[in-house]
């Protein structure tokens, strides 16, 4: 009996150094593991806001009443949108051009060599393909039709537009639009900068710089480390400018925008901004007209966001972020 | 060799008395040999046979790029004591809380603002430099976000401005951070500067951070940037 419970007290005794001895080498794992991530913080606590915020809130009374849809197109990493004289869609993405129609629905689609940096559809209805440095042209069906060079070893180009005459290709490493024949020949520059003449030209501290034609056929250009948009006549010579930098909703936020921006056919401006994200209409005397779309409608850190407008005034917006085009419509825009 | 309820497996002459017995014995030797493993990796210097490290035998820990050893057993291989590690904290996560300023054992702090030129589009209306909403663009105190006037702005040419940071004044508070990360090309980054830091053994700054931006990083790698 007496032997009995001391091999059962043993056996307790064992036991406990066995889970003992398992209880230390667990911490121990855990404290090697601990090690290895390095990681070390109270991460519970919740990050503090700022009032950035507070500056990037939407102004509710400048908000236009406009009605939103949504299309999905098949292909990913959209990064650039443009609208033909039938109101069909274009988007550009990873190495591929798809045709939607105007409820969304896909046309068809063609590979291209690389991912497209920007788009335009010639009065000629071909497709005007941005590549990282050169333009391509494609017939409406897919079918490649030219390759033109490339304007400069570093081009990086952001924004191509076009006439029956010119074609306008916006480069933001070299700050300067390459001015085109429709056949392809580089015919010059436009906004060169001048020291001699003071003359500063585009300012274009990131990868955004838009370019878009007029209904008379002349060049607006965006300026957007100016805060500004640029009129040219159609062969390069400056004209004028509108625009100031600003948080409010009347200017231009952050250190460069416009990032994007569209001419609406009774001649008023859509414009789209980064850091405060949000889509703005300005009437043709550049007054402001009233937000289609403020920050809260966006992620947070939304780009890109490319515009074109249709023959009915409908204001297409890419949302690279989340896939999809958003078209926004109404009466008085 | 078959086990039965009736094998004397612990080899001292007792049987066990129940199959729950044998199982939690079974799992008891299973994390002893844990440990053991463990412990050896953690003390034992491994000899290196991979490609690209010293490759004949030595001892690992002796070779100049084991903090690069892209082996995916080089965590194994690599004895923990041997890899010198430092604090720092990944721009990608801070959210420019304001600790970094106030938490560090030394004042003013060990972390500082540093500038990354290559991403910057020296901008004239800098949202680094100046408060949101200046209008004018001088260099009065009351438009500068820097509280301690860290920043020297640098005329280059029209309309182009250069930004430098004089780490002897700044505190590392993040202000200018934030809003060049917030309205600018976010070229203007946080990090803990070594030839300030003493290497707590337990970062103070790291134990308050909000965002876990804090890690340890080979030492040969100490600075960490987001490039885009
Ligand atoms: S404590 Fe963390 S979140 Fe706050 S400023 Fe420092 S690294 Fe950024
Ligand atoms: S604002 Fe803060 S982090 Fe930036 S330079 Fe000044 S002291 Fe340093
Ligand atoms: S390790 Fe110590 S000295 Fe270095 S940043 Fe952290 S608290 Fe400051």
């Amino acid at each position: 009996m007496k032997s009995n419970r001391m091999s059962e007290a043993n056996t307790t005794v064992r036991n406990m150094l066995v889970i003992g001895f398992i209880a230390v080498a667990v911490a121990f794992v855990l404290m090697l593991v601990r090690g290895i991530s390095g990681t070390g913080g109270d991460h519970s606590r919740t990050a503090s806001r700022h009032d950035i915020d507070v500056l990037k809130k939407t102004d509710s009374s400048l908000l236009l009443n406009v009605k939103m849809k949504i299309i999905n197109p098949s292909i990913g990493d959209l990064s650039a949108l443009a609208v033909d004289g039938d109101d069909n869609i274009y988007v550009g993405g990873e190495t591929a051009v798809e045709m939607l129609d105007i409820n969304g629905v896909h046309v068809h689609c063609f590979v291209v060599a690389e991912s497209v940096r920007c788009l335009s559809i010639s009065p000629y209805g071909e497709i005007l393909v941005g590549l990282s440095d050169h333009v391509e042209v494609y017939h409406k069906n897919g079918g490649r039709k030219a390759a033109w060079e490339s304007p400069a070893s570093n081009a990086v180009l952001t924004s191509i537009a076009s006439t029956s005459n010119y074609v306008y290709v916006a480069d933001c490493m070299n700050k300067i639009v390459w001015l085109y024949s429709v056949s392809g020949e580089l015919l010059g520059r436009v906004g060169e900068k001048d020291a001699d003449k003071r003359k500063v030209g585009f300012v274009v501290p990131s990868a955004f710089f838009d370019v878009a034609i007029a209904r008379d056929g002349s060049l607006w250009a965006a300026n957007p480390g100016q805060h500004r948009l640029e009129h040219y006549t159609s062969d390069g010579r400056f004209i004028s400018y509108w625009g100031r930098p600003g948080l409010d909703a009347e200017g231009f936020c952050g250190c460069c925008n416009p990032s994007n921006f569209a001419l609406m056919p009774d001649g008023s401006f859509v414009t789209s901004e980064k850091h405060i994200v949000r889509v703005k209409v300005y009437d043709s005397e550049c007054k402001l007209k009233g937000i289609i779309s403020g920050q809260e409608e966006w992620n947070k850190d939304a780009l890109g966001l490319d515009l074109a407008v249709d023959s009915k005034g409908r204001i297409f917006v890419l949302d690279p972020q989340n896939g999809r085009v958003r078209i926004y419509s109404r009466n008085c825009i | 060799m078959r086990f039965t309820m009736d094998t004397d497996i612990r080899g001292y002459g007792e049987k066990p008395k129940s199959r729950r017995e044998f199982f939690r014995f079974i799992i008891r030797w299973i994390l002893l040999l844990l440990l053991g493993l463990f412990g050896g990796m953690a003390f034992v210097r491994r000899r290196c046979s991979l490609p690209g490290g010293p490759g004949n035998g030595k001892a690992c820990g002796g070779c100049p790029s084991l903090a690069k050893c892209k082996s995916p057993y080089s965590w194994l291989a690599k004895p923990l004591g041997s890899r010198r590690t430092v604090w720092q904290l990944d721009p990608a996560k801070c959210i420019q809380c304001g600790r970094c300023a106030t938490e560090c054992v030394l004042q003013p702090s060990a972390v500082k603002c540093i500038h990354r030129f290559d991403m910057c589009g020296y901008c004239k209306l800098c949202f680094g430099y100046f408060q949101p909403g200046t209008s004018v663009l001088t260099s009065a105190a009351e438009n500068q976000i820097c509280p301690t006037g860290a920043i020297r702005r640098k005329y280059i040419e029209e309309p182009y401005y250069e930004y430098t940071i004089d780490l002897s004044l700044c505190i590392g508070c993040g202000k200018c951070v934030k809003t060049c990360g917030a309205f600018g090309n976010g070229s203007l980054k946080l990090q803990v500067c070594h030839d300030l830091c003493v290497n707590c053994n337990e970062c103070s700054i790291a134990r308050n951070c909000p965002a876990g931006a804090y890690s340890r990083v080979p030492a040969d790698e100490a600075y960490l940037f987001k490039t885009s």
